[in-house]
């Protein structure tokens, strides 16, 4: 089926694209906003994801990946170049001239718009995940909400498959210590570890 | 096997990635270590809570599908107009020469936006890099710096201490952020560094960080910021290249340099008690709206305490400055009268720097920091994962360092370069 479209949007079939797009939308879109934490700029990943997608179907492999893994790789790789050029912007005066003449207030750090009515347990890993520095944070959300295997993370992110595991490695530990110091908190043990005084 | 089993081996385990006989060795240490299997367990139960949460998060996310599907569309046909390329775009790629002039000023804006922006932990005083060679003995042996000047590509690592400056004789620094670049790899971090980290000082008892540079300053000694470097380079195993002491003045100093900024008064500040140099009073008002500061002004905006509203604080205000500074700075009209006067403006904001970085060092610094792309700035802080909250016998609150959980942010932002 899905590869029926493919055939179709590649023939120029917009009627198959869309609804190769109306298919996969929420999956990347929903990726995109995780990773980039900001509605309008997943937005912008998901649309850039898409058009590369389309202009270069030909490429896609059904022997090497599903359809939605290669889109989530190349959401992910559109939300890096969205994170680089707005992060850059303070650093290059190429991107400035790039950028036109405005470059807008960005704040890379801002808080993230989306998850306001987590409760229990998924808020309290929600914030925590938020705090695992972010190579690793986004290693865990292509991992354990895009479903990518190491090596598609790797080439998502481009890195090596070894570092792609540590990171998710690094992030399991980083956020199981956060959660654990969050329950130390609200039991009000808070002292229990530091009995090996200095 | 010998020992417990890795993070890594436990994750691979719980896949089930490993081949065969380590496997079965994995297995093998499971039935008989109580330890890693508590851990396996809680590594599973993460993953799974992790599983949960996200696929809740993605529930909430709001879908569009028929307006995207009509932008994609668009741009998918060709229909999609270019953004208008730059008139500046030809002149800049080709004058290097000018981005090196342009990075003296706009590493500086940058590295304060960097620091205010993208820091993760508590708000942060407002840092900067640097300038003025001072060279400072090294008070106690100590992992050796390795020079980076000497070695282009060669990553180097910067330590940038804030300090309000309110208390400038003191030597109280507000904030440690350590800035590591690595140009080859085009990679990097910034790492915050609570200043209530209890920390092992060369050749002195155990200290906050954020009170190691006066230590080192105490009496004739000027050794503070060498003191700062080797404390924190030994409590990261990281060597630290350079330190940076940055006040607030030097920012000050640097939005005089660049004519003042506009910001956006969200409440009128009315504060009748602010403090003059004498011990006295001098009212401070400023009425709500846009507002053209100038330095002096900016610098009592960011210190009243009157907080007319909760979000309205001084750490909102401070960032704010941070803020209306780098829109200035990268204003490509005002970028030709920048550099005309890039040299008055590096000495205007150096006299509120201290650091053994000379203005050579520091435009190579800000040259390496434009070939490192910023998707490869990580940010971490060590307050979050790595340190707990102690009461020492004396009765100080602090932050005890937890070398095992060191050690592993460290590897995870090195990635294996060590």
């Amino acid at each position: 089926m899905t590869q029926d479209l493919i055939e179709h949007a590649l023939a120029g079939d917009e009627a198959a694209a869309q609804k190769l797009h109306a298919t996969h939308y929420p999956a990347v879109l929903r990726l995109a906003t995780m990773l980039l934490q900001d509605l309008q700029d997943a937005e912008d990943a998901t649309q850039d994801a898409f058009v590369y997608a389309f202009q270069h179907l030909a490429q896609y492999d059904p022997e090497r990946s599903a359809f939605a893994t290669w889109l989530k790789i190349i959401v992910t790789s559109r939300c890096r170049d969205l994170q680089r050029r707005r992060r850059m912007r303070w650093l290059s005066l190429q991107e400035l001239a790039d950028t036109g003449l405005e470059p807008e207030d960005e704040a890379p750090g801002h808080r993230p718009d989306i998850a306001l009515e987590l409760v229990g347990m998924k808020q309290i890993v929600w914030k925590a995940l938020n705090q695992v520095p972010r190579k690793s944070r986004q290693a865990l959300i292509l991992r354990y909400f895009g479903g990518l295997s190491y090596a598609e993370m790797a080439q998502a992110l481009g890195c090596a498959v070894s570092t792609a595991k540590s990171r998710v490695s690094y992030g399991h530990r980083a956020l199981i210590r956060l959660l654990e110091r969050e329950a130390g908190a609200e039991l009000g043990y808070q002292g229990c570890h530091t009995g090996d005084s200095p | 096997m010998t020992g417990h089993l890795k993070d890594g081996q436990l994750l691979a385990y719980m896949e089930d990635n490993l081949a065969l006989p380590e496997r079965e060795s994995a297995l093998a240490h499971l039935r008989t270590c109580p330890a890693c299997r508590a851990r396996l367990e809680r590594l599973a139960q993460t993953a799974k809570d992790l599983s949960t949460t996200l696929q809740a998060v993605g529930d909430q996310v709001p879908l569009a599908p028929a307006r995207s599907w009509e932008a994609v569309a668009r741009r998918w046909k060709g229909q999609r107009t270019r953004p208008p390329i730059s008139p500046f775009r030809p002149l800049l790629r080709h004058v290097a020469t000018l981005a090196v002039l342009v990075m003296i000023v706009g590493g500086l804006a940058g590295l304060i936006h960097t620091l205010a922006v993208t820091s993760p932990a508590p708000p942060l005083p407002t840092p900067t890099p640097v300038s003025s060679r001072q060279t400072s003995p090294s008070p106690a042996p100590g992992p050796l710096p390795r020079p980076y000047l000497d070695q282009q590509g060669a990553p180097v690592s910067l330590l940038i201490l804030g300090s309000d400056g309110e208390n400038t004789t003191s030597g109280k620094v507000d904030s440690l952020t350590l800035l590591y670049l690595d140009p080859e790899a085009e990679d990097g971090f910034l790492l915050s560094i609570p200043r209530d980290l209890y920390v092992d000082v060369p050749g002195y008892a155990r200290a906050r960080a954020g009170s190691v540079y006066e230590l080192g300053q105490q009496g004739d000694a000027d050794v503070g910021l060498a003191l700062v470097r080797e404390t924190i380079s030994a409590t990261l195993g990281l060597p630290v290249h350079h330190v940076a002491l940055v006040r607030f003045e030097s920012f000050v100093a640097l939005i005089d340099a660049i004519g003042g900024v506009d910001v956006e008064v969200l409440h009128a500040i009315e504060d009748p008690a602010f403090p003059d140099d004498r011990g006295g009073h001098d009212p401070l008002l400023i009425p709500a709206g846009e507002q053209h500061l100038d330095g002096a002004l900016a610098l009592r905006y960011a210190r009243t305490r009157v907080v007319p509203e909760p979000e309205f604080d001084r750490a909102f205000r401070q960032r704010q400055l941070v803020l209306a500074a780098h829109e200035r700075v990268t204003r490509l009209d005002l970028l030709p009268g920048l550099i005309s006067q890039a040299s008055t403006l590096w000495s205007a904001v150096a006299d509120g720097i201290e650091t053994d970085l000379s203005l050579s060092d520091a435009i190579d610094l800000a040259l390496l920091a434009t070939g490192v792309t910023a998707d490869g700035i990580d940010t971490a802080s060590l307050g979050e994962c790595c340190a707990l909250p102690y009461t020492t016998p004396a009765g100080q609150r602090v932050l005890l360092p937890q070398p095992d959980e060191i050690e592993a942010l460290m590897e995870n932002l090195l990635e294996g370069e060590r």
